[in-house]
Order: structure tokens, then sequence, then C-alpha cells
């Protein structure tokens, strides 16, 4: 395990002694952290299990909110806008 | 949807987490409030494994508009995976509606580098990312896989 940076669940299974099917369960109870890389396909980060293996892992909690007031920033500051489109030019949609 | 400010506080503390606990070094995520009256964040999370030359760092920034009555909404975003130890990068960005509507007739926009710094494409067609748990899933899911990131699957908005 130690050269893996991810693993399955099934790798996850062979280490806790449990099935697959309980390792599904523990990441669809969101006990067990895991990336959902596609409907029946999940990794688990090696970093990842080993908090869950020390019980380290964390609870949510609200985040602070800033008592100051600040400049509104810009979000994607420095990317270049797009060409402009030519006069006539279809209009794409998504 | 609109949400409390007492709820985009537990939303983005739960970003935070979520990515901790998957292993990621996030710090102490605050929520700003503007100077426009909208509020927002800005995350950086850095994740584990390879840190050579240094490690794939993972950002969320959002920025949502008052709605009344103390409510606000998810206004504009930029979710953006830089993997320098497998030197690419993939974002999810939706911010200056105006001028991306007139210009690509589109608001949300990707970007999609197979090699980092060379792209092929400066904005590909975009569809909205609902939150930030799925646009940190979505880049995550990238990290993971070692395979392409499919830049030439994406349709370039030229």
């Amino acid at each position: 395990m130690q050269d893996k940076q991810f693993l399955s669940p099934n790798d996850v299974a062979s280490e806790l002694s449990v099935s697959a099917s309980t390792v599904l369960r523990l990441i669809h109870e969101q006990r067990l952290p895991a990336i959902r890389v596609s409907e029946r396909i999940y990794r688990i980060p090696v970093a990842a299990f080993e908090k869950y293996k020390a019980a380290a892992l964390e609870s949510p909690s609200p985040a602070r909110v800033s008592p100051e007031i600040k400049e509104r920033p810009s979000i994607g500051a420095g990317e270049p806008l797009p060409e402009a489109a030519e006069a006539g030019a279809a209009v794409r949609t998504a | 949807m609109s949400e409390s400010l007492a709820q985009v506080a537990s939303y983005l503390g739960g970003l935070a987490v979520y990515l901790r606990n998957l292993g990621a070094d996030v710090p102490e995520p605050v929520l700003e409030r503007y100077d426009t009256g909208e509020i927002g964040f800005a995350i950086a999370a850095e994740l584990p494994g390879l840190g050579d030359p240094k490690p794939a760092v993972i950002t969320a920034q959002e920025i949502w508009n008052p709605a009344g009555d103390g409510r606000f909404v998810r206004a504009e975003y930029a979710y953006e995976l830089i993997d320098y130890p497998a030197n690419r990068r993939r974002a999810f960005h939706l911010h200056d509606v105006p001028a991306y509507l007139a210009r690509l007739g589109v608001t949300a926009h990707e970007h999609c580098e197979e090699v980092l710094g060379k792209p092929t494409c400066d904005h590909y067609l975009g569809l909205p990312v609902y939150s930030g748990y799925e646009g940190l899933n979505a880049l995550l899911a990238c990290w993971s896989d070692p395979g392409p990131l499919g830049c030439a699957r994406l349709r370039c908005a030229r």
C-alpha cells in the first residue's frame, strides 16, 4: 500500500477484512471519505484511509464570518476574456 | 436557491472539512463580507501525495449576491485544479457573466490543459456547476485519474 496514492474499495476491504459492499456502505454513509469518479467507481486517497483508521476524520463546523468589510475580489482576474463575436455571428448556447 | 449567512458559513466549513478528510491541507476558511453587500470566500487546498515539484492544489472561490431578507445566492465561482506533479490544469468557471454572454453566448466556461501552461483552447464551453461539492469532486476525480484529462473531447469556445 505504501507506493499507492489511491485505494479501491476492494483494497480497503482487504485492509479492513470486510467485504467490498461494506466499504461501499461506509462510503455512501459518508463515514469513509472517497472520490466519486463515476456512478460505480470510487477512489480512496491513502491519506484519507489513514485518517479513517486513526479515527481522525473531522466533523463539519461553520466557517468564521469576517467582521471586516473588504473590497470585492474579481474572480477570474488576469484571465483574458474570449474574443468578441463577429457582428452577425450565431450565438452559441451550452 | 437562496441561503442565509449562517447557511453559507456552514456550507463553506463543510467544503473545507470535505477536503481535509480526503487528506488535503486546508487553512481555516473565512467567509468574507464585501463592500458591494456580497459575501464570498477563497480556499486553497494542498492535496496529499507527490510534492514534486510542489503539491497539487485545488482552489475554490465563490461570490454570493444579496437576495433580500438577509439571504444570498451563489453568483460567481471558480474551481481549479493545478496538478503540478502531473503538470496539468483543469478548471470550472462562472464569472464576468455579461461579457461571456455577449462574446460566447454562454455564462459557464472551463479550462483544460493536458500540459500546464500550454492550452490548446483558451476557453471551453461549460455547463453550470451547481455547488462547490460538485466542482471539487469533479476536480478530485481528475486528480485521482492518471489518464489524460480529455481536453480534446471538450468544445472550444474560441
